[in-house]
């Protein structure tokens, strides 16, 4: 390129401001030394205590915390939990786009996120006065209209910031209810209380993870303890995608979610409430790019038996498996080999299953967890055939944490139509393993691709394509320690499963979801000994979930610029 | 309407300006005999067949291609601009993959196009832009002496948020998610027209009550993130401002017919793609009649997942039976080279986007306004965000409208090291399209003498005004 020539192009200066940014703000806590305010030397240091902690070196390290708003699930969640609504409002936003870790970041507000913040505010707020009573929990002819306005600021602002309400905003809120009481509005209580409601919803502390204590911190080394709040809110937007329960919230008043162990007994209790399905199915979902799968099109003409109910079928499906293989049993091998899976009665049908097999099933011998699960496969196809180099990246680059370079900008990426040219799909990307422009990347993707090629396009079992006999075969490259060999896709994930890419892969990727943000260095610590506790416990992913929520890059951040001084 | 003879006082009290600022109110009102200044930008993916995009002749006298053809009528309000290069896109290290980016990068070039900036911060599938879009800036500078309802319009078919799919964006974001929905975007336009107004006071004053306590506690918000943060809370907050802003005038409609809000439909199905196009196009000319607005921005689709399927142009755009049977937008420009008939698809999908927007110069240039037709007063300035195909250069600029006589238009005029030729002028690389986004600001009667990354060249681009 005639610009590449010219010395000034090439400066790649403005990319790294930000990066420098961080390097510049972020610290670590030498041996000895106590981050804790108050916590007892020892107990509050993760890798000292704590059943799942392998590690003995007594350094804290973590990142910087990033500003985060919450997902259209999290949103949704919360409004469940903090109005008993399930209208899922969040669902008119503009739709959450991954960013570079492959999770979801929602997109900075603009104007369009504004009106439907306010639009969903509103609806959701008239909602919950209808029953006034119960939402504002305050005995109206015995206190009087006012005092239970400021009783409810209190708790509900509480409830809905994840946070006590700070006082200059409990006096904006009260300012709010006062103004709308007199002329011109001359408001009821009702609809006064509807005001708020509607106001609470749009600010920051609602719509954002406010990860910033009220107090000044106090560092050490450039590290400081989250708050108790702050932890709350950690726990169970990574737990349950959702707000603190009453438990989580008292806790954080008495101030007892400072200690590794203390955080070790609630992420325990977390993952035992029906509400960790949420979370369980929302990192799976993401992991894996499965967003798309209830609205999923295929070609009518090439699928004729795909429908939508099929498709939501199969999101209800995996949702039951990841729920399976995660909370009740827990192990790597199950998520990845487990055929027991539950299904409705098409599905089971799709899978070949006999008639009146019953919901839960064990499906069969050609499956292996969740990659074979039909909703996998069918996500991961194109419109009318199968897609090698979809199933592929996704092996390598989201169960073996590899990267693979974006294709030339001005390759045609269209995938070949096998069946229009009278091939297999295998023989119809033959020339990604011939052409050398193609091969480098393609030989990380295709041959593991290829591997599901007894699947077709919406996730059936097929013998054949094109006539002839599948070749689902392969041998595993760039892998340490194996080049074996494999006839398909359950010979291929028995081996993955016990390689250590894989378990730590799997680590990196909840670390990636609880964190909302790819790893830096300060968070190698906590990757590592979330890795030694997943190993400790025969690969319980339960145990590495747990290890990072106790661990410092969960539980501490570096400060930023600027923050003692203020 | 109650609330069209609300006090200037009110006004005031409502939106929280000082009386010091009573007088700069009305004074883009100065010019209302003649019809106010305003800038439209459209831009849509995937890039063009240049043979026939580029006219050939003269300056004055040239000949369309198949893709322009649509734009015949209106020959002597165009300005054809060749040589214009996305040039701030190029040459920026991405450091998780210590890739540097290059022209044929295209579908990462959308936060550049109107911008002329770098990123201030870049990944693989994220991307921040280091500066203001020039319809963004252009619309606050307007703000600064007329209080319209809306400050500006972002509006897209079928697009989602992000770095990929927005032109709009505010310093150091990843861009202004654009909305979609056109039912959305009448009740945000027109609703003050469909409520009785006692109600709809009450409406508004309770929202811009409710929004005055969300912009003040962003504003204490916004002190307890990191720098790095503060960006994002800054835009929030501006778009909350907004918001306020726009229930606090009493202008919704109040001066001319607004229109007829449609009937719900699914503006995401594949069909209605051309019905969104039409009815968005209707609702932007009627918010520029009302002066609901001077500045609008459209993205017609996602650069890099523009999945549109143009099967209303016949069952070769759908492919059934043969070597492709799915061709989407994208998957048509990137089977263009593989024979006669694939670049043709390609050529009409481009000819089609034209005939879309011969339509909204039709309707503009249908309204009189002082001598001449609204057109005359705005500049619509139309563009592909790639050139050939990928490509961030040679972008097809065609400006529309003559700004209030700013332009010299009817003319087409190349830049560039092949300017002087008559063959291929657009196959040589241009010159940075700064000088254009300066060209528009000032057209707008904003006087800057340069915009985007200071390293490019500063002053309007030469030989564009009357």
């Amino acid at each position: 390129m005639l610009y590449l020539a010219q010395p000034w192009w090439q400066r790649p200066v403005f990319a790294f401001v930000i990066s420098l940014a961080f390097a510049a703000c972020t610290g670590t806590v030498k041996p000895g030394e106590t981050p804790a305010d108050n916590a007892p030397p020892g107990a509050d240091n993760p890798g000292a205590g704590g059943p799942g902690a392998v590690v003995s070196a007594g350094s804290l390290s973590a990142g910087p915390r990033l500003l985060r708003r919450l997902t259209r699930a999290e949103y949704d969640n919360t409004i469940r939990d903090l109005l008993k609504d399930t209208s899922k409002p969040a669902r008119a936003f503009p739709a959450d786009v991954p960013d570079e870790s492959g999770f979801l970041n929602p997109a900075t507000v603009g104007g369009v996120e504004t009106s439907r913040f306010a639009e969903a505010a509103e609806a959701s707020a008239v909602k919950a006065v209808a029953k006034l009573d119960t939402l504002v929990g305050c005995n109206v002819a015995a206190n009087g209209e006012q005092k239970c306005a400021e009783t409810f600021i209190a708790a509900f602002g509480e409830r809905a910031f994840r946070a006590p309400v700070p006082q200059a905003q409990v006096k904006d809120l009260l300012g709010l209810y006062v103004q709308v009481r007199a002329a011109p509005l001359n408001y009821s209580f009702s609809d006064a209380i509807r005001v708020l409601v509607t106001a609470m919803l749009q600010s920051p502390r609602f719509l954002y993870h406010w990860e910033s204590e009220a107090a000044p911190p106090k560092p050490i080394n450039n590290l400081v303890q989250l708050g108790d709040f702050q932890t709350a809110s950690r726990l169970s937007y990574f737990l349950w995608q959702s707000m603190p329960d009453d438990e989580l919230l008292a806790n954080a008043r008495q101030g007892k979610l400072r200690t590794s162990s203390q955080v070790e007994a609630q992420a325990r209790r977390l993952l035992k409430d029906p509400r960790a399905k949420d979370a369980i199915f929302e990192f799976h979902s993401q992991w894996l790019h499965l967003e798309t799968l209830a609205t999923l099109d295929k070609d009518a003409k090439v699928y004729p038996g795909w429908t939508a109910s099929l498709a939501q079928d199969m999101e209800a499906e995996v949702r039951a498996f990841v729920t399976q293989a995660v909370l009740e049993d827990g192990k790597l091998e199950t998520l990845l080999l487990s055929r027991k899976s539950v299904v409705s009665p098409q599905l089971a049908a799709h899978y070949g299953l006999p008639a009146g097999a019953g919901a839960n099933v064990t499906l069969p011998e050609d499956r292996a967890g969740l990659f074979t699960l039909a909703g996998f496969l069918a996500t991961a196809a194109s419109t009318y055939e199968t897609s090698p180099v979809k199933r592929g990246k996704l092996v390598r680059e989201r169960l073996l944490c590899e990267r693979i370079p974006p294709p030339p900008p001005s390759a045609d990426i269209t995938p070949p139509n096998a069946a229009a040219l009278g091939v297999s799909t295998r023989e119809a990307y033959r020339v990604h393993a011939e052409n050398p422009m193609c091969k480098s990347c393609h030989e990380m993707m295709d041959g593991l691709g290829f591997a599901f090629e007894g699947f077709d396009g919406i996730g059936k079992s097929r013998r054949t394509d094109a006539g002839k006999p599948v070749d689902s075969s392969g041998t595993l490259t760039g892998l340490a320690g194996t080049n074996a060999s494999y006839k398909n896709a359950r010979e291929m994930l028995e081996v993955l499963v016990n390689q250590e890419e894989t378990q730590r892969c799997l680590v990196k990727q909840w670390f990636r979801f609880a964190a909302g943000h790819t790893e830096v260095d300060q968070d190698e610590t906590s990757l590592e000994r979330a890795y030694q506790a997943f190993k400790a416990k025969q690969w319980d992913l339960r145990e590495a979930i747990v290890s990072l929520a106790t661990s410092s890059s969960f539980r501490y951040r570096t400060i930023f610029t600027g923050e003692v001084n203020q | 309407m109650k609330s069209s003879h609300m006090s200037r006082r009110a006004l005031l009290q409502a939106t929280g300006l000082s009386a010091g600022l009573l007088p700069l109110l009305n004074a883009g009102t100065a010019r209302a005999a003649a019809g106010p200044k305003r800038l439209v930008v459209f831009a849509w993916p995937n890039g063009i067949h240049p043979p026939e995009f580029w006219p050939t002749g003269t300056e004055t006298d040239f000949k369309f291609g198949q893709i322009l053809s649509p734009m015949e009528p209106f020959k002597k309000k165009m300005l054809i601009l060749g040589g214009l290069d996305q040039t701030s896109f190029i040459g920026q290290l991405r450091p998780s993959d210590n890739r540097v980016s290059d022209a044929g990068w295209g579908h990462d070039a959308y936060l550049t196009l109107l911008s002329g900036e770098r990123f201030s911060e870049y990944g693989e599938g994220e991307a921040k832009i280091a500066g203001d879009t020039i319809d963004l800036f252009v619309a606050d500078e307007i703000a600064k002496r007329t209080m319209l309802p809306f400050r500006s319009l972002q509006v897209g078919a079928r697009t989602d948020s992000g770095f990929q799919n927005c032109i709009s964006a505010r310093a150091r974001t990843e861009g202004t998610t654009p909305e979609n929905d056109p039912i959305r975007l009448w009740t945000k336009l027109f609703e003050g027209r469909s409520l009785p107004a006692p109600k709809l006071d009450a409406m508004r004053f309770e929202r811009r009550s409710i929004l005055d306590f969300v912009g003040k506690d962003l504003e204490a918000f916004a002190k307890s993130v990191s720098p790095e943060d503060r960006d994002k809370v800054s835009s929030h907050l501006a778009s909350v401002r907004q918001l306020e802003q726009q229930f606090a005038g009493n202008n919704a409609g109040a001066l001319c017919n607004s229109p007829t809000k449609s009937a719900a439909f699914d503006e995401e199905k594949n069909e209605n793609y051309p019905k969104l196009v039409r009815l968005q196009m209707d609702l932007m000319v009627a918010a520029l009649k009302c002066d609901l607005t001077r500045v609008i921005s459209y993205n017609m689709t996602n650069t890099g997942g523009s999945d549109v399927v143009f099967s209303w142009l016949g069952s070769e755009f759908t492919g059934a039976g043969d070597e492709f049977p799915i061709r989407s937008h994208h998957d048509i420009a990137h089977q263009q080279g593989r024979s006669a008939a694939h670049l043709q698809r390609y050529v009409g999908v481009n000819k089609w986007y034209y005939e879309q927007f011969a339509y909204f110069i039709d309707q503009l240039n249908k309204i009189p306004e002082g001598d001449g037709t609204m057109l005359d007063n705005t500049v619509v300035m139309i563009t592909n965000v790639s050139g050939s195909n990928h490509m961030a250069v040679g972008l097809p600029v065609v400006l529309v409208g003559s700004c209030g006589g700013y332009f010299k238009t009817g003319r087409l005029l190349k830049y560039g090291g092949w300017a002087n030729r008559a063959e291929k002028y657009w196959e040589h690389a241009g010159i940075p399209l700064n000088q254009l986004l300066v060209s528009l600001g000032n057209a707008m009667d904003v006087p800057i003498t340069k915009f985007g990354h200071p390293m490019f060249p500063s002053g309007p681009l030469p030989g564009l005004k009357s």
